[in-house]
Formats: C-alpha cells, sequence, structure tokens
C-alpha cells in the first residue's frame, strides 16, 4: 500500500462502530451478484452468438456454394433522411446508385435543412421537379415538392419543412415504390452486396417484419466517391474505442438476441422494414429520440399482444460504415442522447414488461434491458461511489477496493475479448495484424475513464429523461468522405 | 479495517471472479491470435494449393486428362482442390465436364464425396453431395434423394443441385414436392436451381403442380414460375386466374399473365373487393389491354386505393394506341383532382425512364 493512501483521513462524518456490518455485507452482495448476473447472461448471450457465428464460418468456407441469387430479390425502396448534410450527400447518394441490388430506388429526404444540401443534390444529380401524386399513408410535416433525375430514374428526393428525422423518414415511406424499405443515415456508406444480404431473412421467411445488418465504423477507413475502399481502424483514440463498442453491441448484443426474436434494436443506421407493417405501426415515432429501437418495440408489442406470428431479424455480414464521433464533447451528446432515448422507449412500451403475452421480449429483452442497460449507470456509480466512500472512511481496506477494481476491469475485458473473438471467427474485417493489435489495445484502454465517463455521460442521460428535456437532431461536424480518406 | 474479516469472503470471491475473468480474457486474446495466424497460414496454403492444380484441372476440362501424371494429393487439400474442380464445373460448360470427371475419378473424387456426403460437418457435406451432382454416377442417386430429406437447409438443397443436376427432368417433381413440404427452403435459393436446369426439365412437374396444389401452395410456386417459360405456362397462369378466387394468388397470378384469352376475367377483377386485385388487373390490362380499356382505366385512376390510381394510370400510358395527344385530351376531361394528378405523375415517370434508358 502506498503511504499516501495510508495516511489519507478518514471520514469524519461517518463513524465506523456505528454502521451495522450487515448492509456492508449486503452491498458487497448487491454488487457481487449483479456482476454474476449480468457476466453470465452476457455470456449465454455470447454462446448463441457463437453458435451462428460459426454457421456463418461455415458458410464462407463453402464461398458460392452457399450463395444464391434467382432475380427474385423482392424491391426496396432506401430511404436516406438528411439535414445540413451538403459535405456527405453526393458521394452518399452517387454510392448508393451503385449498389449491387437489381430492383431499388434511393429516396432522399432534405428535412429543412438550412445548409444547401437540396442545392447541392439539384446540382450534383441534374434534379428536375416531379409532379408527384404524393400519398399521405402516414402524417409529416409540409411537403414541397419532389424532385427526380433523368440521368438516375431511380433517385427521388424530397424536399420538406423541417420536423426531424422520424419525421423524414415518414415521408420518404409515403413516397416509397417498393414493399421493403431500408433506412439508411445519408453519412453512411452501404458496401455494394450489404443490401443482399440484408434481405435474405424476407426471402427467407414470410414471417419477416425487418431486418437489421450491422453497423461498422468508418472512421479510419479510407472511402473514395463514397464506396469503401480499406478497411482500417481509426488512429483517433475515442474512434478506436468506439470500434470495440460497436462490435460488442452488434456480434452478440443483437446476435444473441434475434434466434429469440427478441431483437429490441434494429438501428437507424442501416435496418430494413417491411412498408406495409411500417405503416401500420404508425411509421417512426416523432415524439421520442430513439426512434428506432422505439419502432423495432412497437413492432414488438403490436404483434406480440396481438397474438400475431412475426420475425425480426438481424444480419451480421450486412454491412454499413458510419462516422462515429472523434470528440469527447460530441461523443457525450451522443451517448447522453442514445441513454434517453432507451430510457424513453422503456417507458412508452412499458406495458411489454414480463406480460404474459410478450414472450421472450417481455420476459427475457425487456427485463434485461432494464436491468443491465437503463439502470446500469446507477448501479455502476453507486458502485464507484460506496466503495471510495467505505474505504477513505476507513470502513473497508484499500486491497479490497483494488479487488473489486479488478473484478470491474476483469469483465469488461471479457466481453470485449470476446467480441473480438466472434469478429475474427466469422468476418476478419481487420485484415491487418496492426489492426488486430490496436484493436486489443483499445479493450484494455476503453477500461481506464472511457468507460467511466460513458458511466457519467449515461447518467445525464438519465436526468435530462427524468426531467423531460426536449429533443433535436443530433448535429456532428462531419469530415466529409467525396474524394478520400475519412481521417 | 473494521470489516475485513466480515468481508473476508465476499473479497475472496471478488478476486477469484476477477483474476477468472482476466485469465479467460487473456485466453480469448490468445485464441484470436492464434485463429489470425492460423486463418492466414490456411490462405496462404490455399492459394498454394490454387495455383498448383488450376492448371491441371483446366488442361483436364479443355483437352482431357490425358496420361500426365497428376501430383499427389493430401488429406488437407482436397477439400480446396474440390471447390476449385466444383467452381470450374460450374463455370464451364459441354464436354469439359467430362475432361473434369474422368480426372476426378482418376483421383478418387467419387469415395471421398460419398463419405462427406454421409456425415461430417456441414461444409464437407455440402461440397460432398455438390461433386456427386456434378460426377452424375447413377449408384449415388439413392443417397442424394435421402439427403434431400435432410432437415439441414443447405444440405437438403445441395442435394436437390446435385439430382437436378444428373437429371433434371426426373427430379423436378422430387425436388418440387420436397419444397412445397419445406418452408425452409427459399423460393429465390430453389430459383437458381431452376434457372440453371432449365425451363423444358422443370415447367411439367411445376404447372402440375401449380394447378393441383392449394393456395397457400400456389403462393409459393408461382414466383418460380419464370423459370418455366414454355408455350404451355401461359394458358397455365389463364387458368389459374379464371378458377382462382384468393386474393393473393390472383394478384401474383395477374402480373405476370401476357395471353390475351384472359381479357375478359382481367377485366372482371377489375371491380375485385381486395384492392390488392385491381391493381394487379391494372398491371394485367397494362401487358394485353386494348385501346377499349382506357374507359376502364380511366374510371380505375379514381379508385380510393393509391396503389390502385398508379397501377391504373401506368397501364393507361402502356395501353397500344395511347399517344400522347388522345392522353392529353383524356386528362382534360377528367373531374377528379386525384385522377388528373396520378396520371401527371405515370407520365412524367415514363418520360424520365425513356430518358434514362431504365425502370424506376
Amino acid at each position: 500500500m502506498n503511504d499516501w493512501l495510508a495516511r489519507l483521513p478518514a471520514w469524519p462524518w461517518i463513524d465506523p462502530a456505528q454502521i451495522d456490518p450487515r448492509w456492508i455485507e449486503a452491498t458487497g452482495w448487491f454488487f457481487i451478484g449483479y456482476f454474476v448476473l449480468l457476466t453470465l447472461l452476457y455470456l449465454v448471450l455470447n454462446l448463441i452468438a457463437l453458435r451462428l457465428i460459426g454457421r456463418e464460418a461455415a458458410n464462407n468456407e463453402i464461398g458460392a456454394l452457399a450463395d444464391y441469387s434467382a432475380g427474385l430479390e423482392p424491391g426496396i425502396s432506401i430511404l436516406v433522411p438528411a439535414y445540413n448534410e451538403s459535405t456527405t450527400i453526393a458521394a452518399a447518394v452517387r454510392s448508393m446508385l451503385q449498389l449491387d441490388y437489381p430492383d431499388y430506388e434511393v429516396i432522399v429526404c432534405n428535412d429543412g435543412s438550412k445548409d444547401d444540401t437540396l442545392e447541392v443534390l439539384k446540382r450534383e444529380f441534374a434534379l428536375q421537379p416531379f409532379p408527384e401524386a404524393y400519398r399521405r399513408a402516414l402524417p409529416v410535416a409540409e411537403v414541397h415538392g419532389l424532385w427526380r433525375s433523368p440521368r438516375h430514374p431511380q433517385l427521388i428526393v424530397i424536399d420538406k419543412v423541417n420536423g426531424g428525422r422520424s419525421d423524414a423518414v415518414n415521408a420518404a415511406v409515403n413516397a416509397a415504390h417498393h414493399g421493403l424499405v431500408c433506412v439508411v443515415d445519408a453519412d453512411s456508406v452501404l458496401q455494394r452486396d450489404s443490401l443482399k444480404r440484408v434481405v435474405r431473412p424476407f426471402m427467407e421467411d414470410r414471417r419477416v417484419v425487418a431486418s437489421g445488418g450491422t453497423v461498422r465504423l468508418s472512421n479510419g477507413c479510407r472511402i473514395a466517391q463514397g464506396h469503401l475502399q480499406e478497411v482500417a481502424v481509426p488512429r483517433n483514440w475515442v474512434a478506436r474505442i468506439q470500434v470495440v463498442e460497436y462490435l460488442r453491441g452488434f456480434l452478440y448484443g443483437r446476435l444473441g438476441w434475434a434466434p429469440m426474436n427478441a431483437l429490441l434494436i434494429i438501428s437507424g443506421a442501416f435496418g430494413v422494414f417491411r412498408r406495409a407493417a411500417l405503416i401500420e405501426a404508425g411509421g417512426l415515432s416523432t415524439r421520442t429520440i430513439g426512434e428506432d429501437m422505439e419502432l423495432t418495440m412497437r413492432l414488438h408489442r403490436i404483434h406480440r399482444l396481438s397474438g400475431r406470428d412475426y420475425r425480426i431479424a438481424f444480419v451480421p455480414d450486412a454491412n454499413c460504415w458510419t462516422e462515429a464521433p472523434e470528440t469527447l464533447a460530441v461523443l457525450r451528446s451522443q451517448r447522453v442522447r442514445w441513454h434517453r432515448g432507451l430510457l424513453e422507449c422503456l417507458w412508452t412500451h412499458r406495458r411489454l414488461a414480463l406480460n404474459p403475452r410478450a414472450g421472450a421480449v417481455g420476459w427475457l429483452a425487456y427485463p434485461f434491458m432494464f436491468l443491465f442497460e437503463a439502470i446500469a449507470p446507477l448501479v455502476e456509480a453507486l458502485g464507484y461511489i460506496v466503495i471510495t466512500v467505505l474505504v477513505l472512511s476507513g470502513l473497508i481496506s484499500w486491497p479490497t477496493f483494488w479487488v473489486f477494481l479488478l473484478l470491474a476491469f476483469g469483465a469488461g475485458l471479457m466481453m470485449s475479448a470476446n467480441a473480438l473473438l466472434l469478429e475474427e471467427l466469422a468476418f476478419r474485417t481487420y485484415t491487418r495484424p496492426r489492426h488486430l493489435l490496436q484493436l486489443l489495445a483499445a479493450i484494455v484502454v476503453e477500461n481506464f475513464g472511457y468507460r467511466q465517463l460513458n458511466t457519467w455521460w449515461r447518467l445525464v442521460g438519465i436526468w435530462q429523461w427524468a426531467t423531460g428535456r426536449k429533443q433535436v437532431w443530433g448535429e456532428m461536424k462531419r469530415r466529409g468522405s467525396g474524394d478520400g480518406a475519412t481521417t | 479495517m473494521v470489516f475485513d474479516t466480515t468481508f473476508d469472503f465476499q473479497v475472496r470471491l471478488a478476486l477469484g471472479l476477477g483474476l477468472a475473468a482476466l485469465v479467460v480474457s487473456f485466453g480469448l486474446v490468445l485464441q484470436v491470435l492464434v485463429m489470425r495466424m492460423r486463418g492466414q497460414r490456411r490462405e496462404r496454403e490455399r492459394a498454394e494449393v490454387q495455383a498448383r492444380w488450376r492448371p491441371l484441372l483446366l488442361q483436364a476440362a479443355l483437352a482431357g486428362p490425358g496420361s500426365t501424371n497428376l501430383p499427389a494429393l493430401p488429406r488437407r487439400e482436397l477439400a480446396d482442390v474440390l471447390l476449385l474442380w466444383i467452381q470450374l464445373q460450374d463455370s464451364l460448360r459441354g464436354s469439359a465436364h467430362d475432361g473434369l470427371n474422368v480426372l476426378a475419378m482418376r483421383l478418387g473424387f467419387a469415395q471421398q464425396a460419398r463419405r462427406w456426403a454421409d456425415r461430417g460437418a456441414l461444409a464437407r457435406r455440402v461440397i460432398g453431395l455438390v461433386t456427386l451432382g456434378h460426377l452424375g454416377l447413377a449408384e449415388d442417386r439413392f443417397r442424394l434423394r435421402q439427403a434431400l430429406a435432410e432437415p439441414r437447409t443447405l444440405t437438403s438443397l445441395a442435394a436437390a443441385r446435385a439430382l437436378l443436376r444428373i437429371d433434371a427432368s426426373g427430379a423436378a417433381p422430387l425436388v418440387l414436392d420436397q419444397y412445397l413440404a419445406r418452408p425452409d427452403w427459399p423460393a429465390a435459393r430453389l430459383g437458381t436451381l431452376l434457372r440453371d436446369a432449365g425451363a423444358e426439365a422443370v415447367a411439367p412437374a411445376l404447372l402440375e403442380r401449380l394447378l393441383a396444389a392449394a393456395p397457400a401452395e400456389q403462393i409459393r410456386l408461382l414466383p418460380l414460375l419464370r423459370f418455366a417459360e414454355t408455350p404451355r405456362t401461359g394458358s397455365v397462369l389463364e387458368q389459374l386466374v379464371a378458377e382462382s378466387d384468393d386474393p393473393q394468388v390472383l394478384s401474383i397470378a395477374l402480373r405476370q399473365l401476357h395471353g390475351p384469352d384472359a381479357r375478359p376475367r382481367v377485366r372482371a377483377l377489375c371491380t375485385h373487393a381486395d384492392a390488392l386485385v385491381r391493381s394487379a388487373a391494372a398491371v394485367a390490362l397494362g401487358h394485353i389491354g386494348e385501346p377499349d380499356d382506357q374507359q376502364r382505366l380511366t374510371a380505375m385512376m379514381s379508385d380510393r386505393d393509391w396503389w390502385v390510381r398508379y397501377r391504373s394510370a401506368q397501364a393507361l400510358l402502356a395501353l397500344p394506341g395511347a399517344e400522347a395527344a388522345a392522353l392529353a385530351q383524356a386528362r382534360a376531361k377528367l373531374d377528379d383532382r386525384y385522377a388528373r394528378d396520378m396520371l401527371d405523375h405515370a407520365w412524367a415517370e415514363r418520360a424520365l425512364q425513356t430518358a434514362g434508358g431504365g425502370a424506376a
């Protein structure tokens, strides 16, 4: 033990003799129990994911023999909500117009951008006003007009009054001509074969109403003309740690829940929905921040509580690349928003919790999400506070303090290492040995400061949700990916 | 430290769990590194095997295997060579198959493929079954028929592929019956096999089942019809449209209809209660309609359903004799604003498609 630690004074307002040892003991059991349960549940999810990934690896082994393409792929409308995206929109649309898919259209919805997003689109794609008989299957803010391009007949641009991301997506749903709609963020890059992959659950099972792909981070990757040229790990540590976070979130956070038909979120950055199901559900909610999760939970609620057979699928090898925040300030705002969104969704759909008709969603996924995601920052912060107070007041020893920190560190490390294993087993996206070592370093580094910051931001999210702060479109400074690297 | 003794067990437990998590993490990291090294070595080996065997297989395909001394084929290289052999079988045509098959017999592929087809990992079984299909030996048909009923989707489809490869006409009924019994067989996956088998071989079995099937089965069979385009296909579709009263069957069948004999029935379906059927009837009229149908389609442009209005407008523009002047005149007579808007929409869309040379 360091001398300076030993010399620290005990907290004067806590008298160790007055505290019942049973409270301390109970507190210890609570944290250990929470940790063990969390780790066990994650391990179960991980085992499920491992099984599915093993199947994926077998498919990779036989390559084209597992492949099929008979031209029976259903038509898809790609919906791109855009708000102040003038630096990235042209490259993004250009890459979407070159996807490897037989029958699709791209619908960009300019949601009252304050910059020249619409002008860029008009100029780059030679857009002309189009007399669309616009249908209002979903209520949306006023639509100024629709634009189409003689050079790209499959491109439709909607210009409307600002109403938020969800409103923009709903406006695009109204203009969609195909039975499936794919929501993609304007700053995202789809891999050329991503649509073919993400649509497979719809082709294999008529009950599927939604399907999500994996979102990966484009920071550090080389992107030219909206196409991913080379995968790399970002040099920026904030982005690098997020690469590991995304792997964790998608490879077993989602893959683990999908076979139970209990996936609670289809990412807003890349998700496909049956248009009819989306319209029946009322479209994306304009009243919540976590609209992608809210829609997924609403689809579960509508189908589960009315006893209808349905599936919400996840396709791990359908990739969409998106830019992650590289500064702590932007990351903070994103994480606060995400956590508020999570709480809003859980609160809105609280009827699903332990509902006899809600199956795995109500009895497993919802409680898991509540206990180990929504209130996890509270438990984690409480853990840090309690143990610090106890050690400073001399109620427990410093070695005990370090033991509990070791426990938290070990658990975090294990989860991240698991995600890397799944990635390596099935996809090996990061091909260079240097990339692998960089990711391995990130899974260690994230435990020192980054995780604690995240906990703090999520606490802020809880506070903002509880106090009901108003939502706005999230803005992030883009580096642009028109011609060259994104970093 | 007041409570250290009370805490002892908990601290020991936490220490144990923490250390265990660290050890597991270290093991996982090690595994990732080992997998990476193994994977890279495997890639190198695969590239070497392909570089060694590709010229030999190509020579066998193009000029026959002759009496060339073949290099030894170690067991660990067999899967790579078989995959390469299958790839060439799929990409070459005509007598090239015979050369590849003679070479395969010399190398003992048949025995190995049978072993793999019967048991083992999924990838091996699929490779084994597809290899047997390419070899086309009569003695393997029973084995392949058994594999057709395998619960695993990929293996059963590999068996279907092999059977169709050996005798497309003979296997088509078996494969289609299996398809109807298997909800896990996607239409697109089977469609790929039927396309390769050829319409002449597939059509008799498919059309027969289509007419005899229940509506739920007809819905699954109809998308496959594009791989069975024969002179009889049109009349079967017309019969289906004439006899079926299932809205989903009607809507899928109507969209594929191209024969003029069905006109009266299609016209009758333009007033069907289900909007799905009405819009499909409009699509069908766009394919087989006559100038006389203009009035009917114009009326349908005032339908309460957006899709019926849209498809009717598109069909109206596709009718024979739908000249710009006549359409402008028809538009001027429209009282319904929705119908007018829809006609403008479809008109502008057609202009775009003509300018862009593609379909939206």
